[in-house]
Parts: C-alpha cells; structure tokens; sequence
C-alpha cells in the first residue's frame, strides 16, 4: 500500500486504538510504519500521554448536575438539529463533492470571515506559517489541486471548519479584494494565476523549519509519477 | 451471530474486532425487539445491570440507519449524542476559552460519522471496537488547537493544600507517583492540577513533558535511538533547559495557591 492511499484518519485511529495510553516503543513503532505522519502521530501521542492523566472518574452527583444535564441537553438538541440539516442535504444531492463542487450552486463558507487581525495571525502560528503564506492561503492564490490533504486537514482544524468545505473554499477562484480591504492603484485590482502549493510556500519569506515542515506534508508520489489531485 | 466488523487494521489487513462481550451483547439484542433497544438505550447509570456499552449501542444504531428504521435510528442516536456529550462535560474544561462551543463541535463531528461512516467499514467501526479510545481521538483532534488558551486564574483558584509539600526537586516524582496517593478522590484532584498546570506550558516545554511521559531518554549514545533530543530536533542541552523550566514552572504553579 503506497502513502498516498493510506488516510491518515485511519492511521491516527490506528494508533489511539492501539493502546489507552501510548508509549514511546508504541509511538516508533508507528512512525516507522508511517514515517509520512510522523508529525502528526507525534502531535497525537503528546496529546493522548497528557489526557491520560486527567482520566474520567464518577464524580458523584453535585450541585451542578442539574445545570450540566441541561447543557449535555441543549448540546444533543442542537446535534440532532444539525444531523437531520446534513441528512436533508445528503438526501437532495446537495454536499459539495470533489471537483464538483460548485456546479449546484452552494458556496462554500469562508473560513476566515470575521478573523480579526490577532486571530489570523494566530493561525499563521498554529499551521507553522507566516502571514505571507496564509494571505496566500486566504485569498485563495494556491492552486487547490497541489495542495497535500494533510494540509487541508491542518488549516482546517485550526480555522475550526470541515475538511470538505475548505477543499471546497480553496478551489473557489482566487479573490481579488475582501470586505474590509482597502487597496491603492492605478487599475482595477486583477486575479493571479494560481501558484502551486510548493511555489507558494518558496516564494513567502517562511523560516527553513517551517518550509521544511510544510513541504513535508506533500504527499510522496506513487511510483508512476503522477501526483493524485483531490 | 452478529457480522464481524469490516475495517482492516492498515499495518497486517486483519480485521477490527468488537471486545467479546460486546459481542454477546449485541448477539443477545439482536433477539429482541427494537422497543427493548430503545428502553435500554435510554439507561445512562453504567452501573445498572441493562446498561448498554457505547460500543452496543453504536452498533444497534447502525442497524437500525441501515434497515431504514427511522424512529427507532433517531432514538438511538439522542442517546449516543447525550454518552458524547457527557463525556466532554467532563473532559473538556470550561476553563477552555469556547468549551461550549467545542463540545458541540465534536459532537457535530461525531454526527458527520453517524451520517457518512455508518455503513460497514466506515469509520463508525473504531467505535464499535473501542468506542472511548475512538472518541478521544476525535475530541484531542478539536481540543489541541485550543489548549494553550486554559486559563491561569482557574489553576490558581483549583489549587490547594497539596502544593505545600511539594518542591520543584519533586514535581516530576510526583507527577509519576501520582498512583500512590491514599485516597481515589485525592489521586483525581491532584491528576486534574498536574493536568491543567502541563497544558498551561509553553508548547515546547509541554512537549518535552510529553515525551518524557512517553518514556523518551533526552539523549542517547545510539544515535539511531529515538530521543526528546532528536525528536525536537535541538540540542539535548536544550532538553535539559526546558525540562527544567517546565518542572519549575509546575512546581510553581502547585505552589501558589499557599502564597
């Protein structure tokens, strides 16, 4: 089974599955098998080692039962409101798919709507990027199709948004100017020619560490060559 | 007898499989009514003797979505939706900036599976095999972009009388020992203050906790030997100064409350 076909989904269940709290040997063994991932499952077994310390104990009935039964209420209500939202669209046809995605009409939302300054910024740190790239990355000036899916999943995460509809928001047309934006010329402000993935992360001024981290997640090629687009 | 689950472990192609007494659990459902799933599934005291595992009743509601039983696949999943969302009453910290926020974000994740992964093979089968360890994947996969947002006033506010005996010298020892503290209740206080006090740290001090947790040397004379050094790509030196800023600042933190 080449990389490319293996879901880093199912590697990362692989490994919380493996053992209720993971050691280093485990953790090795792991990276060896997927040494593509390394990264993440790292990212993974930190996060699982610490959680396992604060494992669920019963904690017995308090005062604040009574206002936790109503939040774990609302939460549920609101659940199944959205379930049977996303059942109605799966029903009509509607959930945006790969490179259809546009051709029934539903927009993708954007993912940095309503980020502030300071946010944005924390979102360049949290994907290890400068604001140079994640302007690129905004404004949609990367061309989608060279994007590595474990990149989708990381800004995903972090801009709080699915995976499919930031696949989706990033094969939108790149923008030319965004609300709120002021710009100065002497002509109308014209689209670029979308760069690739790895073009854009060469050309934004980013640290050789976090180059390299970001070229990493680009999916290694399968043997005929031929890079697989989403 | 109830089918095998159809997900392969990617590494050796075997196949998932339920826990053995999940599996006659689901063996003894199946011989029933519907109505008896919908009643049990309704009992949230594990200790009840018709409580269902989660891993159960994730089956059962696969069952009915598949079979097209649209009442009794709703009631299923209200209560699969209400274990979730328990859950994350507990292990996701209103000290979290949005905890409400998140949990409902998880849960809807957990909705996006129940609507797209329930058909076999799909990744409901990591909840049919361990429902728990499947779920914690999903909540860190939310939670670990907001962790650094953990608030300093509510560590302040949980400690107490604990911190006086401790020094930064045995933080660390503590941390480990934690087993070997007397009573349950006390264990669970203290693990809920080491908690909040790690995922107070810098990343790069919190990770090198975690891989000492993990059970990483910082440095090794092999250099094939996977280290915190190598993983972090830095100095061991370094290691030794974060390791002893992180213990520092645990120490620290367990102590103030007596100032």
């Amino acid at each position: 089974m080449t990389i490319t076909q293996i879901k880093l989904s199912d590697a990362l269940y692989e490994f919380s599955l493996a053992q209720d709290v993971p050691s280093a040997a485990l953790l090795d063994s792991f990276i060896q098998r997927y040494p593509a991932y390394a990264k993440e499952l790292t990212d993974l077994a930190v996060e699982l080692v610490i959680d396992s310390i604060s494992e669920e104990t019963p904690s017995p009935k308090d005062d604040l039962q009574s206002q936790k039964d109503s939040a774990v209420n609302l939460t549920v209500s609101r659940a199944m409101s959205h379930y049977q939202n996303r059942l109605y669209e799966l029903q009509q046809g509607k959930e945006i798919k790969a490179d259809a995605r546009f051709s029934n009409g539903n927009i993708p939302a954007d993912p940095f709507k309503n980020m502030d300054t300071a946010a944005f910024r924390s979102f360049s740190r949290a994907i290890n990027a400068n604001t140079a790239f994640c302007m690129r990355v905004r404004d949609r000036q990367i061309n989608a199709n060279t994007i590595p899916e474990r990149f989708f999943m990381r800004a995903a995460q972090e801009l709080r948004t699915s995976q499919d509809n930031f696949v989706a928001y990033m094969h939108l047309p790149t923008a030319v100017v965004r609300a709120g934006q002021s710009f100065k010329a002497e002509c109308k402000p014209f689209a670029a020619v979308k760069q690739t993935y790895e073009e854009a992360v060469n050309a934004s001024n980013l640290s050789e560490e976090q180059k390299n981290d970001l070229l990493s997640l680009i999916e290694k090629a399968p043997e005929n060559g031929q890079f697989q687009p989403r | 007898m109830v089918a095998p689950l159809a997900k392969k472990y990617i590494n050796n192609g075997e196949l998932y499989l339920r826990r053995a007494e999940v599996e006659s659990e689901i063996d003894g459902l199946l011989k029933v009514s519907v109505t008896i799933w919908e009643q049990r599934a309704e009992i949230v005291d594990s200790t009840l003797p018709d409580y269902l595992s989660s891993e159960c009743l994730v089956h059962l509601f696969r069952a009915s979505a598949q079979q097209k039983q649209e009442q009794t696949k709703n009631k299923l999943l209200i209560c699969l939706l209400g274990r979730c969302s328990r859950i994350l009453q507990n292990k996701v910290s209103d000290t979290i900036r949005g905890a409400e926020d998140l949990r409902q974000d998880i849960v809807n994740d957990f909705v996006e599976l129940c609507l797209t992964e329930y058909l076999p093979g799909g990744a409901l089968d990591y909840y049919e095999s361990n429902f728990n360890l499947a779920f914690k994947r999903l909540r860190i996969d939310r939670v670990r972009p907001t962790l650094v947002n953990v608030g300093r006033e509510t560590v302040l506010s949980e400690l107490s009388d604990f911190a006086e005996t401790m020094s930064s010298d045995d933080i660390y020892d503590q941390l480990l020992k934690i087993e070997n503290r007397d009573s349950e209740q006390e264990i669970s206080l203290m693990k809920k203050r080491v908690w909040i006090a790690i995922n107070e740290l810098p990343p790069d001090e919190r990770t090198v906790v975690a891989l000492q947790m993990l059970g990483y040397r910082i440095e090794s004379k092999d250099p094939k030997t996977p280290t915190i050094a190598s993983k972090c790509n830095v100095d061991p030196r370094t290691i030794h100064n974060r390791l002893k800023r992180a213990h520092a600042k645990l120490a620290e933190a367990l102590k103030e409350e007596r100032s």
